[in-house]
Protein backbone atom coordinates (compact mmCIF):
# COMPACT_ATOMS: atom_id res chain seq x y z
CA UNK A 1 0.00 0.00 0.00
CA UNK A 2 3.02 1.70 -0.06
CA UNK A 3 2.56 3.13 -4.03
CA UNK A 4 0.78 6.55 -4.70
CA UNK A 5 -2.84 5.63 -5.00
CA UNK A 6 -3.04 6.30 -8.76
CA UNK A 7 -5.01 9.28 -10.53
CA UNK A 8 -7.43 6.72 -12.27
CA UNK A 9 -9.84 4.58 -10.05
CA UNK A 10 -8.57 1.63 -10.05
CA UNK A 11 -4.65 0.92 -9.95
CA UNK A 12 -3.40 -0.24 -13.22
CA UNK A 13 -1.99 -3.90 -12.42
CA UNK A 14 -2.28 -6.24 -15.05
CA UNK A 15 -4.25 -9.28 -15.44
CA UNK A 16 -0.60 -11.30 -14.40
CA UNK A 17 0.20 -8.86 -11.31
CA UNK A 18 -3.05 -9.23 -10.04
CA UNK A 19 -2.66 -12.83 -9.81
CA UNK A 20 0.85 -12.62 -8.60
CA UNK A 21 0.36 -10.00 -5.92
CA UNK A 22 -2.87 -12.61 -4.77
CA UNK A 23 -0.54 -15.58 -4.79
CA UNK A 24 1.46 -14.09 -1.77
CA UNK A 25 -1.96 -14.48 0.27
CA UNK A 26 -3.75 -17.39 -0.97
CA UNK A 27 -2.60 -20.64 -1.78
CA UNK A 28 -4.05 -22.39 -5.19
CA UNK A 29 -7.30 -21.54 -6.70
CA UNK A 30 -5.39 -20.32 -9.85
CA UNK A 31 -8.75 -20.16 -12.19
CA UNK A 32 -10.55 -18.19 -9.46
CA UNK A 33 -7.66 -15.96 -9.34
CA UNK A 34 -7.37 -15.80 -13.14
CA UNK A 35 -11.01 -15.02 -13.02
CA UNK A 36 -11.01 -12.06 -10.53
CA UNK A 37 -8.21 -10.43 -12.14
CA UNK A 38 -9.65 -10.16 -15.77
CA UNK A 39 -12.56 -8.54 -14.13
CA UNK A 40 -10.81 -6.03 -12.53
CA UNK A 41 -9.00 -5.03 -15.34
CA UNK A 42 -11.38 -5.16 -17.62
CA UNK A 43 -12.76 -2.36 -15.28
CA UNK A 44 -9.77 -0.53 -16.14
CA UNK A 45 -10.05 -0.95 -19.73
CA UNK A 46 -13.46 -0.13 -19.84
CA UNK A 47 -12.37 3.48 -18.42
CA UNK A 48 -9.96 3.79 -21.62
CA UNK A 49 -12.62 3.09 -23.63
CA UNK A 50 -14.60 6.05 -25.66
CA UNK A 51 -17.46 7.55 -24.07
CA UNK A 52 -20.77 6.29 -25.19
CA UNK A 53 -19.18 2.66 -25.23
CA UNK A 54 -18.46 3.12 -21.38
CA UNK A 55 -21.81 3.02 -20.14
CA UNK A 56 -22.99 0.25 -22.21
CA UNK A 57 -20.06 -2.57 -21.23
CA UNK A 58 -20.90 -4.33 -17.56
CA UNK A 59 -18.85 -5.56 -15.49
CA UNK A 60 -18.27 -9.60 -15.56
CA UNK A 61 -20.09 -10.04 -12.20
CA UNK A 62 -18.68 -13.52 -10.73
CA UNK A 63 -19.78 -16.17 -8.58
CA UNK A 64 -17.46 -18.46 -7.05
CA UNK A 65 -18.62 -21.38 -6.10
CA UNK A 66 -16.37 -23.86 -2.97
CA UNK A 67 -16.55 -25.08 0.40
CA UNK A 68 -15.56 -22.91 3.38
CA UNK A 69 -12.70 -21.65 4.21
CA UNK A 70 -10.69 -22.49 1.04
CA UNK A 71 -10.07 -18.74 -0.18
CA UNK A 72 -13.17 -17.64 -1.33
CA UNK A 73 -13.64 -13.82 0.52
CA UNK A 74 -9.77 -13.89 0.71
CA UNK A 75 -9.53 -13.39 -3.09
CA UNK A 76 -11.70 -10.77 -2.78
CA UNK A 77 -10.62 -8.97 0.21
CA UNK A 78 -7.27 -8.75 -1.24
CA UNK A 79 -8.32 -7.97 -4.51
CA UNK A 80 -9.81 -4.88 -2.79
CA UNK A 81 -7.11 -4.01 -1.09
CA UNK A 82 -4.57 -4.31 -4.26
CA UNK A 83 -6.89 -2.36 -6.24
CA UNK A 84 -7.52 0.31 -3.76
CA UNK A 85 -11.34 -0.17 -4.61
CA UNK A 86 -14.22 0.40 -1.99
CA UNK A 87 -14.75 -3.21 -0.67
CA UNK A 88 -17.24 -4.28 1.42
CA UNK A 89 -18.63 -7.78 2.30
CA UNK A 90 -22.06 -8.73 3.27
CA UNK A 91 -23.81 -11.74 4.09
CA UNK A 92 -27.47 -12.76 1.65
CA UNK A 93 -28.74 -14.59 4.38
CA UNK A 94 -28.73 -11.17 6.53
CA UNK A 95 -31.05 -9.57 3.63
CA UNK A 96 -34.89 -9.94 4.12
CA UNK A 97 -37.46 -8.59 1.27
CA UNK A 98 -38.10 -4.39 1.18
CA UNK A 99 -40.47 -4.29 3.65
CA UNK A 100 -39.86 -6.66 6.18
CA UNK A 101 -37.89 -6.73 9.14
CA UNK A 102 -34.69 -6.74 8.32
CA UNK A 103 -31.79 -5.03 5.82
CA UNK A 104 -33.18 -4.15 2.46
CA UNK A 105 -30.24 -4.79 0.15
CA UNK A 106 -30.24 -1.56 -0.99
CA UNK A 107 -28.55 -0.84 2.16
CA UNK A 108 -25.54 -2.44 0.33
CA UNK A 109 -25.06 0.35 -2.00
CA UNK A 110 -25.23 3.15 1.35
CA UNK A 111 -22.57 1.07 2.84
CA UNK A 112 -20.06 0.93 -0.14
CA UNK A 113 -20.73 4.16 -0.46
CA UNK A 114 -19.86 5.05 3.29
CA UNK A 115 -16.93 3.09 3.27
CA UNK A 116 -15.70 4.87 -0.10
CA UNK A 117 -16.18 8.41 1.23
CA UNK A 118 -14.32 7.47 4.39
CA UNK A 119 -11.00 6.02 1.86
CA UNK A 120 -11.03 9.36 0.05
CA UNK A 121 -11.09 11.55 3.52
CA UNK A 122 -8.38 9.16 4.54
CA UNK A 123 -6.72 9.80 1.38
CA UNK A 124 -7.37 13.62 1.46
CA UNK A 125 -5.98 14.03 4.95
CA UNK A 126 -2.81 12.39 4.20
CA UNK A 127 -2.45 14.27 1.17
CA UNK A 128 -2.61 17.97 3.47
CA UNK A 129 -1.41 16.27 6.86
CA UNK A 130 1.93 18.09 6.35
CA UNK A 131 0.15 21.34 5.69
CA UNK A 132 -2.13 21.01 8.56
CA UNK A 133 0.80 19.68 11.08
CA UNK A 134 2.05 22.97 10.29
CA UNK A 135 -0.97 25.36 10.94
CA UNK A 136 -1.84 23.45 14.03
CA UNK A 137 1.94 24.29 15.24
CA UNK A 138 0.95 27.87 14.57
CA UNK A 139 -1.89 26.97 16.13
CA UNK A 140 -0.02 25.57 19.29
CA UNK A 141 2.22 28.40 19.65
CA UNK A 142 -0.88 31.38 19.74
CA UNK A 143 -1.63 29.42 22.74
CA UNK A 144 1.46 29.38 24.29
CA UNK A 145 2.51 32.42 23.33
CA UNK A 146 0.01 34.80 21.94
CA UNK A 147 0.48 36.83 19.16
CA UNK A 148 1.19 40.14 20.40
CA UNK A 149 -1.12 42.02 17.62
CA UNK A 150 -4.23 40.28 19.30
CA UNK A 151 -3.45 42.34 22.40
CA UNK A 152 -3.59 45.30 19.86
CA UNK A 153 -7.29 46.42 20.69
CA UNK A 154 -6.89 45.70 24.72
CA UNK A 155 -3.59 48.25 24.54
CA UNK A 156 -4.85 51.19 22.69
CA UNK A 157 -1.92 53.76 24.65
CA UNK A 158 0.48 51.62 23.44
CA UNK A 159 2.70 53.81 20.95
CA UNK A 160 3.03 51.77 17.61
CA UNK A 161 6.71 51.81 17.51
CA UNK A 162 7.30 50.04 20.92
CA UNK A 163 4.61 47.14 19.54
CA UNK A 164 6.51 46.26 17.07
CA UNK A 165 9.79 45.90 18.90
CA UNK A 166 7.47 44.08 21.44
CA UNK A 167 6.41 42.39 18.77
CA UNK A 168 10.05 41.61 17.99
CA UNK A 169 10.88 39.61 21.07
CA UNK A 170 7.62 37.31 20.91
CA UNK A 171 9.01 36.26 17.79
CA UNK A 172 11.90 35.15 19.12
CA UNK A 173 10.10 33.63 22.10
CA UNK A 174 7.74 31.90 19.60
CA UNK A 175 10.86 30.41 17.43
CA UNK A 176 12.18 29.11 20.96
CA UNK A 177 9.22 27.33 21.58
CA UNK A 178 8.98 26.25 18.41
CA UNK A 179 12.20 24.39 18.87
CA UNK A 180 11.32 22.98 21.88
CA UNK A 181 8.27 21.95 20.06
CA UNK A 182 9.96 20.15 17.60
CA UNK A 183 12.39 18.56 19.83
CA UNK A 184 8.97 16.76 21.45
CA UNK A 185 10.27 18.49 25.21
CA UNK A 186 6.62 20.18 25.57
CA UNK A 187 4.17 16.84 24.36
CA UNK A 188 2.89 16.58 27.82
CA UNK A 189 2.97 19.37 29.39
CA UNK A 190 -0.33 20.49 30.43
CA UNK A 191 -1.90 22.96 28.67
CA UNK A 192 -3.01 25.06 31.56
CA UNK A 193 0.32 25.85 32.66
CA UNK A 194 1.15 27.26 29.37
CA UNK A 195 -1.59 29.15 28.62
CA UNK A 196 -5.39 29.69 28.08
CA UNK A 197 -7.16 25.97 27.42
CA UNK A 198 -7.38 24.73 23.79
CA UNK A 199 -11.16 25.10 22.81
CA UNK A 200 -12.45 22.13 20.76
CA UNK A 201 -15.22 21.37 18.59
CA UNK A 202 -18.30 19.51 20.57
CA UNK A 203 -19.82 16.48 18.50
CA UNK B 1 -25.82 20.81 4.79
CA UNK B 2 -26.78 23.90 6.92
CA UNK B 3 -24.66 22.29 9.53
CA UNK B 4 -21.29 23.95 8.32
CA UNK B 5 -23.06 27.29 7.92
CA UNK B 6 -24.16 27.84 11.55
CA UNK B 7 -21.40 28.97 13.94
CA UNK B 8 -19.73 25.68 15.17
CA UNK B 9 -20.21 25.42 19.05
CA UNK B 10 -16.66 24.96 21.00
CA UNK B 11 -16.06 24.22 24.52
CA UNK B 12 -13.10 24.37 26.02
CA UNK B 13 -10.89 21.49 27.50
CA UNK B 14 -7.46 20.95 28.87
CA UNK B 15 -5.23 18.67 27.30
CA UNK B 16 -1.17 18.09 26.71
CA UNK B 17 0.80 19.54 23.50
CA UNK B 18 0.40 16.56 22.53
CA UNK B 19 -2.97 15.58 22.23
CA UNK B 20 -4.14 19.10 21.31
CA UNK B 21 -1.65 18.58 18.35
CA UNK B 22 -3.34 15.55 17.20
CA UNK B 23 -6.78 17.34 17.29
CA UNK B 24 -5.59 20.38 15.96
CA UNK B 25 -3.97 18.78 13.02
CA UNK B 26 -6.86 17.13 12.28
CA UNK B 27 -9.21 20.22 12.51
CA UNK B 28 -6.64 21.84 9.96
CA UNK B 29 -6.80 19.36 7.69
CA UNK B 30 -10.40 19.40 7.69
CA UNK B 31 -10.41 22.87 6.69
CA UNK B 32 -7.95 21.97 3.91
CA UNK B 33 -10.17 19.23 2.37
CA UNK B 34 -12.36 20.89 -0.17
CA UNK B 35 -16.08 18.01 0.98
CA UNK B 36 -17.68 18.61 -2.26
CA UNK B 37 -15.31 17.62 -4.51
CA UNK B 38 -14.12 14.89 -2.25
CA UNK B 39 -17.35 13.38 -1.96
CA UNK B 40 -18.18 13.75 -6.74
CA UNK B 41 -14.32 11.76 -6.31
CA UNK B 42 -15.79 9.47 -3.85
CA UNK B 43 -19.05 8.72 -5.89
CA UNK B 44 -17.22 7.94 -8.84
CA UNK B 45 -15.06 5.56 -7.33
CA UNK B 46 -17.54 3.65 -5.34
CA UNK B 47 -19.74 3.46 -9.11
CA UNK B 48 -16.71 2.58 -11.11
CA UNK B 49 -14.22 0.57 -8.58
CA UNK B 50 -16.66 -0.48 -6.41
CA UNK B 51 -16.76 -4.05 -5.40
CA UNK B 52 -19.80 -5.79 -3.51
CA UNK B 53 -18.92 -8.99 -1.90
CA UNK B 54 -22.19 -11.23 -1.36
CA UNK B 55 -21.10 -13.87 0.80
CA UNK B 56 -23.51 -17.07 1.27
CA UNK B 57 -25.48 -16.33 -2.00
CA UNK B 58 -26.57 -20.44 -1.58
CA UNK B 59 -28.38 -19.22 1.57
CA UNK B 60 -31.05 -17.29 -0.65
CA UNK B 61 -30.72 -19.72 -3.51
CA UNK B 62 -33.10 -22.85 -4.00
CA UNK B 63 -36.45 -24.00 -1.80
CA UNK B 64 -38.92 -23.76 -4.54
CA UNK B 65 -41.21 -22.12 -2.00
CA UNK B 66 -42.55 -25.30 0.06
CA UNK B 67 -44.28 -23.22 2.19
CA UNK B 68 -47.54 -20.89 1.61
CA UNK B 69 -47.14 -17.27 2.40
CA UNK B 70 -44.69 -14.75 0.94
CA UNK B 71 -41.03 -15.89 0.32
CA UNK B 72 -39.22 -12.85 2.65
CA UNK B 73 -35.77 -14.51 2.74
CA UNK B 74 -35.16 -16.18 -0.46
CA UNK B 75 -36.43 -15.73 -3.91
CA UNK B 76 -37.73 -12.49 -2.42
CA UNK B 77 -34.45 -11.34 -1.81
CA UNK B 78 -32.96 -12.79 -5.36
CA UNK B 79 -35.77 -9.72 -6.90
CA UNK B 80 -34.77 -7.21 -4.33
CA UNK B 81 -31.15 -8.38 -5.83
CA UNK B 82 -31.61 -7.74 -9.55
CA UNK B 83 -31.94 -4.36 -9.73
CA UNK B 84 -29.31 -3.43 -7.81
CA UNK B 85 -26.95 -5.99 -9.93
CA UNK B 86 -28.72 -4.81 -12.87
CA UNK B 87 -27.92 -1.00 -12.59
CA UNK B 88 -30.52 1.12 -10.45
CA UNK B 89 -29.71 4.39 -9.19
CA UNK B 90 -29.59 4.17 -4.96
CA UNK B 91 -29.87 6.84 -2.99
CA UNK B 92 -27.51 7.67 -0.25
CA UNK B 93 -26.90 10.56 2.05
CA UNK B 94 -24.06 11.66 -0.05
CA UNK B 95 -26.16 11.43 -3.53
CA UNK B 96 -27.45 9.10 -5.89
CA UNK B 97 -25.20 5.99 -6.65
CA UNK B 98 -25.92 4.35 -10.04
CA UNK B 99 -24.63 0.60 -9.18
CA UNK B 100 -24.60 -0.39 -13.02
CA UNK B 101 -20.65 -0.66 -13.12
CA UNK B 102 -20.04 -2.00 -9.42
CA UNK B 103 -18.29 -4.68 -9.96
CA UNK B 104 -20.32 -8.02 -7.92
CA UNK B 105 -18.60 -10.86 -6.65
CA UNK B 106 -21.26 -13.74 -5.54
CA UNK B 107 -19.63 -16.89 -3.36
CA UNK B 108 -21.19 -19.86 -1.72
CA UNK B 109 -20.47 -23.09 -0.74
CA UNK B 110 -23.63 -24.83 -2.93
CA UNK B 111 -23.77 -27.68 -1.10
CA UNK B 112 -27.36 -27.85 -1.33
CA UNK B 113 -28.60 -25.96 -3.41
CA UNK B 114 -27.29 -25.27 -7.35
CA UNK B 115 -26.93 -21.75 -8.84
CA UNK B 116 -29.05 -23.06 -11.23
CA UNK B 117 -31.24 -22.70 -8.25
CA UNK B 118 -30.87 -18.98 -7.94
CA UNK B 119 -33.57 -17.24 -10.40
CA UNK B 120 -32.57 -17.38 -13.56
CA UNK B 121 -32.20 -13.59 -14.49
CA UNK B 122 -30.07 -13.23 -11.38
CA UNK B 123 -27.90 -16.05 -12.87
CA UNK B 124 -27.59 -14.04 -15.96
CA UNK B 125 -26.07 -11.51 -13.95
CA UNK B 126 -23.55 -13.30 -12.98
CA UNK B 127 -22.04 -14.46 -16.38
CA UNK B 128 -18.84 -15.85 -14.51
CA UNK B 129 -18.14 -18.95 -12.56
CA UNK B 130 -15.72 -20.11 -11.10
CA UNK B 131 -14.53 -23.39 -9.07
CA UNK B 132 -12.90 -23.21 -5.81
CA UNK B 133 -10.93 -26.77 -5.05
CA UNK B 134 -10.89 -28.24 -1.42
CA UNK B 135 -7.65 -28.09 0.07
CA UNK B 136 -5.53 -31.35 -0.02
CA UNK B 137 -2.72 -31.83 2.20
CA UNK B 138 0.06 -30.12 -0.30
CA UNK B 139 -2.47 -27.34 0.04
CA UNK B 140 -2.15 -27.04 3.71
CA UNK B 141 1.63 -27.53 3.99
CA UNK B 142 1.83 -24.62 1.78
CA UNK B 143 -1.26 -22.25 3.69
CA UNK B 144 0.97 -23.00 6.95
CA UNK B 145 4.07 -21.31 5.63
CA UNK B 146 4.08 -19.29 2.47
CA UNK B 147 1.69 -16.47 3.05
CA UNK B 148 3.24 -13.51 4.42
CA UNK B 149 0.34 -13.74 7.06
CA UNK B 150 1.20 -17.45 7.35
CA UNK B 151 0.13 -19.07 10.77
CA UNK B 152 3.71 -20.18 11.44
CA UNK B 153 4.87 -17.02 11.03
CA UNK B 154 2.36 -15.43 13.05
CA UNK B 155 2.73 -17.71 16.18
CA UNK B 156 6.29 -17.71 15.92
CA UNK B 157 6.20 -13.99 16.51
CA UNK B 158 3.83 -14.19 19.11
CA UNK B 159 5.76 -16.06 21.01
CA UNK B 160 8.97 -14.72 20.57
CA UNK B 161 8.01 -11.29 22.07
CA UNK B 162 8.23 -13.49 25.16
CA UNK B 163 11.59 -15.05 24.14
CA UNK B 164 10.45 -18.31 22.92
CA UNK B 165 11.78 -19.73 20.06
CA UNK B 166 9.38 -21.58 18.05
CA UNK B 167 11.00 -23.52 15.60
CA UNK B 168 9.16 -26.49 12.87
CA UNK B 169 10.55 -29.39 11.52
CA UNK B 170 9.12 -30.34 7.56
CA UNK B 171 7.69 -33.59 9.14
CA UNK B 172 5.81 -31.59 11.84
CA UNK B 173 4.32 -28.85 9.54
CA UNK B 174 3.37 -32.52 7.00
CA UNK B 175 1.68 -33.96 10.35
CA UNK B 176 -0.06 -30.62 11.29
CA UNK B 177 -1.44 -30.18 7.70
CA UNK B 178 -2.08 -34.11 7.98
CA UNK B 179 -3.81 -34.14 10.83
CA UNK B 180 -6.00 -31.08 9.47
CA UNK B 181 -6.60 -32.65 6.21
CA UNK B 182 -8.19 -35.68 8.13
CA UNK B 183 -10.31 -34.32 10.63
CA UNK B 184 -11.81 -32.07 7.77
CA UNK B 185 -12.19 -35.27 5.97
CA UNK B 186 -14.17 -36.70 8.72
CA UNK B 187 -15.54 -34.15 11.07
CA UNK B 188 -16.05 -31.12 8.86
CA UNK B 189 -14.40 -29.43 5.85
CA UNK B 190 -13.64 -25.67 7.30
CA UNK B 191 -10.82 -25.57 4.70
CA UNK B 192 -7.62 -23.32 6.23
CA UNK B 193 -9.46 -22.22 9.50
CA UNK B 194 -8.56 -26.04 10.53
CA UNK B 195 -5.49 -25.36 10.72
CA UNK B 196 -6.42 -22.39 13.37
CA UNK B 197 -7.86 -24.84 15.81
CA UNK B 198 -5.06 -27.46 15.44
CA UNK B 199 -2.50 -24.49 15.83
CA UNK B 200 -4.35 -23.71 19.50
CA UNK B 201 -4.76 -26.76 20.20
CA UNK B 202 -1.31 -27.71 19.41
CA UNK B 203 0.50 -24.95 21.06
CA UNK B 204 -1.88 -24.10 23.65
CA UNK B 205 0.69 -25.77 26.28
CA UNK B 206 2.93 -23.02 25.43
CA UNK B 207 0.91 -20.19 24.47
CA UNK B 208 -0.80 -20.67 28.73
CA UNK B 209 3.12 -21.53 30.89
CA UNK B 210 4.36 -19.10 29.32
CA UNK B 211 5.98 -16.65 30.58
CA UNK B 212 5.77 -18.67 33.61
CA UNK B 213 7.90 -21.33 31.80
CA UNK B 214 9.53 -21.62 28.68
CA UNK B 215 11.00 -18.24 28.31
CA UNK B 216 14.43 -18.40 26.35
CA UNK B 217 14.01 -21.99 25.31
CA UNK B 218 13.37 -23.04 21.91
CA UNK B 219 10.47 -25.24 21.19
CA UNK B 220 10.64 -27.86 18.09
CA UNK B 221 7.69 -28.79 16.92
CA UNK B 222 8.28 -31.98 15.26
CA UNK B 223 6.63 -35.13 14.17
CA UNK B 224 6.32 -36.85 17.46
CA UNK B 225 5.38 -34.24 19.30
CA UNK B 226 2.84 -33.42 16.94
CA UNK B 227 1.35 -36.64 17.04
CA UNK B 228 2.20 -36.70 20.53
CA UNK B 229 0.07 -33.53 21.54
CA UNK B 230 -3.01 -34.31 18.90
CA UNK B 231 -3.58 -37.97 17.73
CA UNK B 232 -5.88 -38.69 20.90
CA UNK B 233 -8.23 -35.72 20.07
CA UNK B 234 -8.08 -36.66 16.44
CA UNK B 235 -8.55 -40.33 16.90
CA UNK B 236 -11.29 -39.52 19.28
CA UNK B 237 -14.01 -38.69 16.67
CA UNK B 238 -16.66 -37.16 19.27
CA UNK B 239 -14.00 -35.67 21.22
CA UNK B 240 -12.51 -33.61 18.03
CA UNK B 241 -16.22 -32.51 16.67
CA UNK B 242 -15.29 -30.38 19.99
CA UNK B 243 -12.13 -29.50 20.03
CA UNK B 244 -10.77 -29.34 17.11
Amino acid sequence: MNRKPATTTIRELTPREIVRELDRYIIGQQSAKKSVAIAIRNRWRRMQTPGHLREEIMPNNIIMIGPTGVGKTEIARRLAKLTNAPFLKVEASKFTEVGYVGRDVESMVRDLTEYGVGMLKDERAAEVNDKAARLAEERILDILVPPVKRRQPVVESVVPDEESSEGEDNKATREKFREKLHAGELESRLGKSLGPSISKRSG
Amino acid sequence: MFGSMLPKRTKKRKMTVGEARAILTQEESQKLIDTDSMIKEALGRVENAGIIFIDEIDKIAGGKSQSAGPDVSREGVQRDLLPIVEGTSVTTKYGVVKTDHILFIASGAFHVSKPSDLIPELQGRFPIRVELNSLTEEDLVKILTLPQNALIKQYTALLQTEGVKLEFSKDGIREIARIAGEVNEQVENIGARRLHTIMTTLLEEYLFETPDKYVGTTVMVTREMVGERLSGIVKNKDLSRYVL
